[in-house]
């Protein structure tokens, strides 16, 4: 069996079948993990036992296969709880922390018979942008171990381009899917904001965090998220969702409006002028295009990297050494959660909950805090006005250039953060945006990012479709 | 330019020990990132209210009781580094 050219479509086809049994799938790809994991650091935690007893049991002669996703092998960003389990977010402050539930979407792939191999690797609390600030060491890049596979949801990523598993889940507040997604050459979806339950995601910042599929195929992203989405009566922010007519049909060329932002230019010349072939390819399809002016985007990447840490500094708050997790003693209260806070978080962490205390401290409120959120408005206004004048999607960039080297950013936060450049907008607006491969530069995937209008989540899946069959 | 003070007040607003190199350390970090994003004052927001959510309310529940009263309760305290009889355990808050 060659695991390599498999999708979870493919390897569903084949359980049924009976082309080869649900142990011998995931034996196979536990063999690939021994081989190669070493190397790549993908995993936190492999839960090897448990997965090979459900795989049994799946291999019994009357059992019928009752979902796409029964028998499929499945990573789980760290932050996402199993019940059980440790859930570190990649964090010595919870390196001995167990769930003692499940998550709504980990419950939600369970009975549909997904199988977890394990708990992906990730930037500490998804504070990161290469997969470096983990805890447990960096993830590398399966295409290219000298470069970085992308953050936060790096151990999916890594894992999926590795052909460790068919399917993940990641999390996406500013690009923490869509950028791994893209740099390691798979595909990664965020869903719509209150699209997928959020209970049991370990929080980051609220109101831009965003449980979402990571896979290899954009079949694939449509159905992990046909089985995670909808209401759950455990997180009151999601709502109801129309169910996804799988697989992912494409959409007639004539009946696609794209739109492209002329003011957000993307300065490395090779990566410019693959876009620019894209385009011209859609376009001789007959794939229309409108060139749209959003005055606010410029402003995204630094109103995220306002609002986004002052979310942190009030989310991380919990973390005192008091009610689970990392404990240092000392000889007061104060000065246990000050101890306890300084060992149990890492550099990174720390940077953004003490920017997030200024930001919100007295003085500096309105000047940084209400100014983000009223371009906030502005920009949902900006793409709300773009949908509305008839286009079907946006296409741009995933990231600014492909995956960079290992360390070459660590020591300069600010060169990290604008990697996330055209991730961010779509967080802030709340809206559907996916990442596909599309093009290299020196070997190394380049990714082309769809966003969509609010809650269209199926209709960019089905433009990506679409894209995919012309280019 | 953010001074070692203005570091050493904001690392205890938010309960994180600093060292000496620490406080030099994080006062480069934050001046760096601060002097990127103070570039927000220029974006013309005068008739823009702050963001309130992506969508406008949410159908909120009653706040009722888990189960039964103290269903949750050992498995909650479990998970503290220090309990006793069912409770968690801290250093006293005030001084005698």
């Amino acid at each position: 069996m060659n695991i390599d050219n498999l999708t979870i479509t493919k390897a569903h086809k084949g359980l049924k079948n009976k082309d080869f049994s649900c142990q011998e799938l995931i034996k196979e790809f536990f063999k690939k993990i021994k081989k190669k994991e070493p190397d790549i650091n993908s995993f936190i935690n492999l839960f090897k036992d448990k997965a090979l007893k459900q795989a049994e049991k799946k291999d019994q002669k009357s059992y019928k296969y009752k979902s796409f996703l029964d028998g499929i092998p499945f990573i789980i960003k760290d932050n996402i709880l199993v019940k059980g389990n440790l859930c570190t977010a990649g964090s010595k402050m919870l390196k001995d922390y167990k769930a003692s539930y499940n998550a709504s979407v980990v419950e939600k792939l369970k009975k549909a018979g997904a199988i977890i191999l394990g708990k992906g690797n990730m930037d500490e609390f998804a504070c990161g942008s290469s997969g470096e600030t983990s805890f447990f060491g960096p993830t590398k890049n399966p295409l290219n171990e000298k470069k970085v596979p992308g953050g936060s949801s790096s151990g999916p990523a890594a894992a999926l381009a590795s052909h460790f598993v068919l399917g993940g889940l990641g999390s996406d507040t500013g690009g923490s899917i869509r950028e791994p997604a893209s740099f390691c050459g798979v595909y990664g979806l965020k869903p719509s904001y209150n699209r997928v339950s959020r209970f049991g995601l370990i929080a980051m910042a609220s109101s831009l965090d965003q449980i979402g599929p990571m896979a290899l195929s954009i079949d694939d992203l449509g159905i992990i998220l046909s089985y995670i989405q909808d209401k759950d009566k455990k997180d009151l922010t999601s709502l109801k969702s129309d169910p996804i007519d799988l697989p992912i049909e494409p959409l007639k060329f004539k009946q696609i409006t794209l739109g492209v932002c002329k003011n957000f230019p993307i300065k490395n010349k090779k990566q410019k002028k693959i876009f620019e072939n894209t385009i011209s390819k859609l376009k001789n399809k007959g794939i229309k295009f409108v060139e749209l002016s959003l005055d606010y985007i410029k402003y995204a990447l630094e109103a995220y990297y306002i609002l986004m840490p002052a979310e942190i500094s009030s989310n991380l708050a919990r973390y005192d050494g008091i009610k689970y997790g990392f404990r240092k003693e000392s000889k007061d209260l104060l000065d246990i959660y000050k101890k306890t806070r300084s060992q149990g978080f890492g550099g990174e962490v720390k940077t953004r909950i003490m920017l997030g205390s200024f930001i919100l401290s007295h003085g500096y409120y309105d000047k940084y805090y209400t100014q983000a959120q009223k371009i906030r408005s502005l920009i949902k206004k900006e793409f709300q006005k773009a949908f509305s004048k008839g286009i079907d999607g946006l296409i741009l960039p995933t990231t600014p250039g492909p995956a960079f080297s290992l360390k070459e950013k660590t020591k300069k936060p600010l060169d990290m953060y604008l990697s996330d450049i055209y991730t961010v907008p779509a967080n802030l607006a709340g809206l559907p945006a996916l990442t596909m491969p599309n093009g290299q530069i020196n070997d190394l995937p380049l990714g082309l990012q769809v966003i969509g209008d609010y809650f269209e989540d199926e209709k960019i899946l089905k433009i990506a479709k679409t894209i995919k069959k012309i280019i | 330019m953010i001074s070692k003070e203005k570091i050493k007040h904001i690392a205890k607003l938010s309960r994180i020990h600093l060292t000496k190199k620490d406080i030099k350390k994080y006062q480069n970090r934050i001046e760096e990132i601060l002097g990127y994003i103070k570039k927000i004052k220029k974006a013309d927001t005068k008739n823009s209210k702050p963001f309130k959510g992506v969508v406008d309310s949410f159908d909120l529940r009653k706040d009722k009781a888990y189960k039964k009263e103290g269903a949750l309760t050992k498995k909650l305290v479990d998970q503290a580094p220090e309990k006793k009889d069912n409770l968690i355990k801290t250093k006293p808050i005030f001084k005698k």
